[in-house]
């Protein structure tokens, strides 16, 4: 069982319509993104880090792992952006750390450490709004929202299948490895690699399996063209359109004036 | 005039790698009848009821759905599939949508019903599953127990004329092995026809009206659930024990006065009154 999608169904925002979350969280990733302003990220990064602490009642010790997840890809992106090369003949402006190895030198200028400022703080406020979304909100429910919005029916069955078979897979994958382990599967180093493959081949072939007896199982109940069923109900709330508006709203008015 | 269902007539079912899954099996469901499919693993039981819900085509002989040869088009199936449902021995492999009320939702919703009486039937199945609790609940979060009450839950709500059901107790606690039995016989119906296959032969030699024996991909027996319980042939071949009631009368018949034979106690409460009323011990 994925944490991250338990969260979603047992936290403070679970009642909360889900369009509501969906357009507050997108509308301040997307402000945040099109401004790429240090203030208004790190603004939204703290009311989002706020929300999910406070509010939807996330474990802080979950959450900032789950912060530290896109960290390396950042790390790799960031260096390259800090650190510069040239020949030790051409002269730069502004630099702020350097280093000469014969006839180059290794820098970090003024310029790029904005740059890099500025994108780890996107980043982060980007990723604190999406994560907003799906540690409030069950994928189920985002998908009956974008059914709502007309999103081509097929690729939203597509999405369900797969999210439904996400769980199947590790569950399959679990019980597997459990009972290689039980008979000494992974005793040593070459056990376990070869324990692996057959857990990786088995898998495959059981994604065969299942993919058949749903189609059955599907066919049985009278499958047509799509998925449909009964949505849940959820009805929305002034208050919390009021509070994503001021919020949203406070934002601008904080940009307009730097 | 009792009505045929089902009538089955030299059905042969070869998979693609050339193994018999059905011989040449031919058999005759009547309506309204509660049948428990009884055979040894492999027989071919599975088999047989996705060929009764259209989900496999015969690779010879005929299957007739109330008298006419069943077609395999999409119309056809569909009508087909409104009147008989089937629950899968595995919950997981019918149970696909991520919540447990939606899941149920999804075969009346095909159905084309209305969305109040939608609503209002799914509601009434999770009430007789007793899975109204847990209806926000995405299918992974429940245990194999409650994945098996939500998937009967979600036929229970399409109302079908005949129940397909494959080992429904298997993987159950009694209390709920009780549950499920006793919901259908509250669905049994004169118009509604049961078919459940189980190992679990006390369960089959209590509750059927009927015992179906199949083995090696063929009907060996069919007829009262007593007899079928006196013939070591079939009983040796199709690997069933005897039911410990009625093994239990046996021996009492044997040791002391044999009262009436003819009435084979068939429960638990039966047999404990026949040693009250007849003085059998």
């Amino acid at each position: 069982m994925l944490l991250i999608d338990k969260y979603a169904y047992f936290n403070g925002l679970k009642d909360v319509h889900p369009l509501e979350k969906m357009i507050f969280a997108l509308s301040l990733m997307l402000f945040s993104l099109t401004v790429r302003d240090l203030a208004v990220s790190l603004i939204t990064f703290m009311v989002m880090s706020a929300l999910i602490i406070f509010v939807a009642k996330i474990p802080p010790s979950y959450y900032l792992k789950l912060l530290l997840l896109p960290g390396f890809f950042l790390l790799s992106g960031t260096l390259t952006i800090l650190f510069s090369i040239s020949s030790t003949f051409t002269s730069i402006p502004n630099i702020w750390w350097s280093w000469k190895v014969g006839n180059w030198q290794i820098f970090i200028s003024d310029g790029s450490i904005g740059t890099v400022i500025n994108l780890i703080t996107v980043v982060f406020s980007s990723i604190s709004c999406l994560y907003f979304l799906t540690l409030t909100t069950p994928i189920t429910v985002i998908l009956s929202v974008l059914r709502k919005l007309k999103v081509p029916s097929l690729l939203i069955d597509l999405i369900e299948l797969t999210y439904r078979f996400i769980f199947i897979f590790l569950d399959t994958a679990l019980a597997i490895h459990l009972a290689q382990a039980s008979r000494l599967g992974y005793g040593s180093v070459r056990q376990g690699i070869r324990s692996l493959g057959l857990l990786t081949s088995s898998l495959f072939l059981g994604v065969f399996q299942r993919s058949g007896q749903l189609t059955m199982a599907m066919n049985a109940r009278g499958y047509q063209e799509n998925l449909s069923y009964i949505e849940d109900t959820y009805t929305f709330s002034s208050r919390n359109w009021l509070i994503a508006i001021v919020i949203l709203g406070s934002l601008i008015l904080i940009y307009g004036y730097m | 005039m009792e009505e045929h269902i089902f009538n089955i007539e030299g059905l042969t079912h070869r998979f693609a790698d050339g193994t018999f899954a059905l011989k040449d099996l031919s058999v005759t469901i009547q309506q309204g009848k509660k049948i428990a499919l009884l055979g040894n693993n492999g027989a071919g039981k599975s088999t047989l009821f996705l060929h009764l819900n259209g989900l496999l085509q015969p690779t010879g002989g005929t299957v007739r759905f109330k008298g006419k040869k069943m077609k395999y088009d999409r119309k056809a199936l569909l009508s087909l599939r409104k009147q008989v449902g089937i629950v899968f021995q595995d919950p997981d492999s019918q149970l696909f949508s991520a919540n447990v009320q939606q899941d149920i939702s999804f075969g009346p919703m095909n159905l084309g019903w209305d969305r109040n009486v939608v609503q209002e039937k799914v509601q009434w199945a999770m009430d007789q599953t007793e899975v109204t609790e847990m209806k926000d609940k995405p299918t992974h979060f429940l245990s194999l127990g409650q994945k098996k009450r939500v998937a009967i839950a979600g036929v229970l709500a399409m109302e079908p004329d005949v129940w397909l059901l494959d080992e429904p107790t298997a993987g159950l606690d009694p209390y709920f092995s009780r549950q499920i039995m006793a919901l259908l016989d509250s669905i049994h119906h004169p118009d509604k026809t049961i078919i459940l296959s189980t190992h679990d032969v006390n369960l089959a030699y209590q509750w059927a009206d009927e015992v179906v024996v199949m083995n090696d991909g063929k009907v060996i027996y069919q007829g009262d659930p007593v007899s079928v319980f006196h013939d070591e042939d079939i009983l040796v071949k199709a690997h069933l024990e005897k039911p410990w009631v009625f093994e239990m009368f046996q021996a009492l018949l044997q040791s002391r006065i044999p009262g009436e034979k003819e009435l084979v106690p068939r429960t638990k409460e039966e047999l404990l009154k026949k040693i009250e009323t007849e003085k059998i011990y």
